[in-house]
C-alpha cells in the first residue's frame, strides 16, 4: 500500500513539474542551442568556428575580463555588506524583524529602469551629491560622477544587493545561535568561532548570494548603458550592439558563448575553492 | 574549597530583575543540583557561571578568582547545552575534539583522549558518523564528551536529560552520577525535573520563581526537612495543613488544625522561632501517613478518614482520604503480592503518623 502511494506521489512530481519544465525548454535551452548553433554555422552553411576567431582578440577579451572584474567586484562588495546585516537581521531584531525583510525585498518592487533613473538625479552634475557637497564647501566644482566606473558600480551595488542579502537571511534564520556559544564556551575566540562554524554554515546561502550577483551583474545591459557612457564597453552592451546595431547574429551568438564559458569558468573555480576552504578550517 | 561562588548578584533583562542580590555557594568536586519552576532563573544562573551573561551588579567568584568580567572563552567551564547544541557540519569525532584544535594540541594526543572520551560515554563506535545520524540519548553523550574532554573546573548541564524518554534518562542520570564520581569535577545542573534532581545531586538548591533561592543542602534534608512551604511543595507531594502552634505543659509541642486535630510534632527551635498561638504551616509527605481500615498502637498521631479516591501506580498506591471536607494524599507501598484486607474507595480508615515525620513551616 505504502509503495504504492509512493509511487504514485512520485510520478505525481513528475506531473507537476511538467510545466516548469516546458517553461525552461522553450524560452531557455531552445534559445541557447540556436545561439550555439549560429555561432557555429558559417555563412555558406558548414561547420566553422569563423566567427569565433573573430571575437577572439585582445579588445573583446579585455571587455569580458572588464565585465568581469566588475561583477566580481560588485559581488563581493554585496557579501561583505550583507553578512553582518544578514546576521543583525537574523538575530538582533525581535519586533521589527518582519519590517526589516519587508524593507530588505522591498527594492524588487521597484521597476529596474525607476532605480536606474532615481540614481541620475543623485549622481549627475546639478544632483543631490554634488549640491550637497557643494553647499558645505567640500568641494569648488561639481564632481563627475555619472557615466563613469564609479557609477556602474555603484548602481549595480544598488541594484543587486537583495539578491545577496535574501539568501543570506533565510540561512541565517536556519542557524542557531547557541552554536556559537557552544563554540565560545569551548574555548574558540570569535575569529575562531567564525571561520569554524558560522562560515561554513552559511556557505550555501553566501554562495548562492554570490553566484546571483555575479551572474547577473557580469551580464548586466541596463546599468552599463545608461551609466556609463557609450565610451566604456561591457559584455552585455557588446552582445546587444551585435545583435541590435550590426545584426551579426553569428558573431553576437559567439562572444555570447565565449563569455558565458569564462562565467561558468570562474563561477566552478569559485565553488570548488570554496569548498576546499570549507574543508580545509577544522 | 567553593568551585562557584555568587555574591550579591543581579541579573536584569529590561526593566525585570531576573534574580536579586543572589548568594549562593556551590561546593568544588560536588554534583550540585540547582531546581526549580520554568521560568524562575535557574538557567540565567548557568549562563552567569558559563560568561553568556553578564550580571548587573554583584560578583562571581571561580575557585575564588573573581571572574564577573572573564569572557566565556577565557572561563575554565564547559557547558552541556539544552538541544546539545552540537556541530552539524562536523562528525562525532570532530565534535568531540572541538575544543582540543582550538587550543592546538598535537593531533595525535586529539585522538587519544578523543577516543579516550568517546569510551567513557559509550559511543566509540559512533566516532566517524554524522549527527544526524544519532540518537537522542546519542546526541547527548557526544555533547557531554565534547565538554568534559576540556577538563574544566565546573561542567554546566542545563535541562540535559529534557528531550529523553523515561527510561533512557533513567540510565543517563546513573552514568551522569558515575561520571562525575571519576572527573571529581563540579557539575552543576539545573533543572526542573525535582525527581532528576533528588537522584544526582550531593547537594542541591531550590529557586522559587522569583529567582530567590528558598534552600540549599543535601536531598535528604531538602526532602525531609523543607525549610519552606515552597520547597515541601515543590520537591516531592506533601499534605500542608494551616494551623496554630501550641507549647504544652510538659514541653511538647502540637499544631491544632482547625476541623483535623491537634497533631504532636517536634520543632527544632534554631530553625523556627516557637511562640504560643502562632499561626504555621504544617507539612506531612503522603508516604509518612499509615493507613489502615483497622486501629494500630504505637503512633503518636491519628486522624480518620474516608477514602474518596485512588490511584494505583504499581510500586505504590495513592489514596486520597477526605477529613471533614479536606484531602490528604497517602502513598502505600504495595509490599505484598496480594494484601489480605484491601481499601476500597468509600472505606473508613485511620492515618497514623510519627511526630518527627512533620515538619512545621513559616506560614
Amino acid at each position: 500500500m505504502q509503495r504504492i502511494r509512493e509511487g504514485f506521489l512520485y510520478r505525481l512530481n513528475y506531473f507537476l513539474s511538467f510545466p516548469a519544465l516546458l517553461w525552461q525548454v522553450v524560452f531557455l535551452w531552445l534559445p541557447l542551442m540556436i545561439l550555439i548553433g549560429a555561432s557555429v554555422y558559417s555563412r555558406t552553411h558548414h561547420f566553422s568556428l569563423i566567427f569565433y576567431k573573430e571575437i577572439l582578440t585582445a579588445a573583446h577579451l579585455r571587455i569580458i575580463l572588464r565585465s568581469l572584474s566588475l561583477a566580481f567586484f560588485n559581488a563581493c562588495c554585496c557579501l561583505v555588506v550583507s553578512y553582518p546585516v544578514a546576521y543583525f537581521v537574523a538575530f538582533h531584531t525581535r519586533r521589527w524583524k518582519n519590517i526589516l525583510v519587508l524593507l530588505l525585498t522591498l527594492p524588487f518592487w521597484v521597476n529596474f529602469l525607476v532605480h536606474v533613473y532615481a540614481w541620475f538625479f543623485i549622481l549627475e552634475r546639478n544632483g543631490l551629491v554634488n549640491s550637497l557637497l557643494l553647499s558645505f564647501g567640500l568641494i569648488r566644482t561639481p564632481l563627475h560622477l555619472m557615466n563613469t566606473l564609479f557609477s556602474v558600480a555603484l548602481v549595480m551595488f544598488q541594484v543587486y544587493l537583495p539578491f545577496m542579502l535574501l539568501p543570506l537571511y533565510v540561512i541565517f534564520e536556519k542557524f542557531d545561535v547557541r552554536l556559537i556559544e557552544a563554540s565560545l564556551d569551548l574555548g574558540a575566540s570569535w575569529r575562531q568561532t567564525f571561520w569554524q562554524v558560522m562560515f561554513p554554515l552559511t556557505l550555501s546561502g553566501a554562495r548562492l548570494g554570490f553566484f546571483l550577483v555575479l551572474g547577473m551583474s557580469f551580464g548586466d545591459y541596463v546599468t552599463p548603458q545608461l551609466l556609463s557612457g557609450s565610451k566604456t564597453l561591457f559584455v552585455g552592451t557588446v552582445i546587444s550592439d551585435y545583435f541590435i546595431l550590426n545584426r551579426s547574429f553569428a558573431t553576437g551568438a559567439a562572444f555570447m558563448c565565449v563569455s558565458a564559458l569564462v562565467l561558468i569558468g570562474v563561477m566552478g573555480a569559485c565553488f570548488v575553492w570554496l569548498r576546499a576552504m570549507a574543508k580545509g578550517v577544522k | 574549597m567553593d568551585a562557584i561562588r555568587f555574591e550579591q548578584v543581579t541579573k536584569r533583562y529590561g526593566p525585570e530583575d531576573i534574580i536579586t542580590n543572589l548568594n549562593l555557594v556551590i561546593p568544588a568536586g560536588k554534583f550540585f543540583a540547582l531546581l526549580g519552576p520554568s521560568g524562575c532563573g535557574k538557567t540565567t544562573l548557568l549562563r552567569l557561571i558559563g560568561g553568556f551573561e553578564q550580571a548587573n551588579s554583584g560578583k562571581i567568584f571561580l575557585d575564588d578568582i573573581d571572574v564577573t568580567y572573564v569572557p566565556i572563552n577565557k572561563r575554565r567551564v564547559n557547558t552541556v547545552f539544552q538541544n546539545y547544541a552540537l556541530f552539524p557540519h562536523l562528525n562525532v569525532f570532530d565534535n568531540v575534539a572541538y575544543g582540543l584544535r582550538i587550543k592546538a594540541v598535537p593531533a595525535e594526543d586529539i585522538k587519544q583522549r578523543v577516543l579516550n572520551v568517546l569510551a567513557k560515554v559509550h559511543l566509540e563506535k559512533q566516532a566517524f558518523k554524522a549527527i544526524d545520524q544519532l540518537s537522542g540519548g546519542q546526541q547527548q553523550r557526544v555533547a557531554l564528551a565534547r565538554a568534559i574532554i576540556n577538563e574544566p573546573k565546573v561542567l554546566l548541564l542545563d535541562e540535559p536529560l529534557a528531550a529523553l524518554d523515561r527510561s533512557l534518562k533513567e540510565q543517563m542520570l546513573v552514568e551522569l552520577i558515575e561520571l562525575q564520581y571519576e572527573l571529581k569535577t563540579t557539575f552543576v545542573y539545573v533543572t526542573h525535573d525535582q525527581t532528576e534532581a533528588l537522584a544526582v545531586a550531593d547537594q542541591m538548591a531550590i529557586m522559587n520563581s522569583d529567582g530567590e533561592i528558598e534552600q540549599v543542602g543535601t536531598p535528604k534534608e531538602v526532602y525531609e526537612f523543607p525549610a519552606t512551604s515552597f520547597v515541601a511543595k515543590f520537591v516531592g507531594k506533601t499534605n500542608l495543613f494551616n494551623g496554630i502552634f501550641h507549647e504544652q505543659a510538659g514541653g511538647d509541642f502540637v499544631v491544632e488544625v482547625t476541623g483535623i486535630g491537634t497533631f504532636g510534632v517536634i520543632v527544632d527551635s534554631t530553625k523556627i522561632a516557637v511562640a504560643n498561638g502562632r499561626p504555621v504551616l504544617l507539612s506531612i509527605r503522603p508516604e509518612k501517613i499509615e493507613i489502615n481500615k483497622d486501629e494500630q498502637v504505637g503512633f503518636a498521631n491519628h486522624a480518620r478518614g474516608r477514602v474518596d479516591g485512588m490511584i494505583y501506580h504499581g510500586r505504590a498506591t495513592e489514596y486520597l482520604v477526605d477529613i471533614d471536607g479536606r484531602h490528604i494524599n497517602v502513598f502505600e507501598q504495595n509490599e505484598k503480592h496480594f494484601a489480605r484486607d484491601t481499601i476500597v474507595e468509600g472505606d473508613f480508615v485511620h492515618l497514623y503518623w510519627q511526630k518527627e515525620n512533620a515538619v512545621v513551616l513559616e506560614r
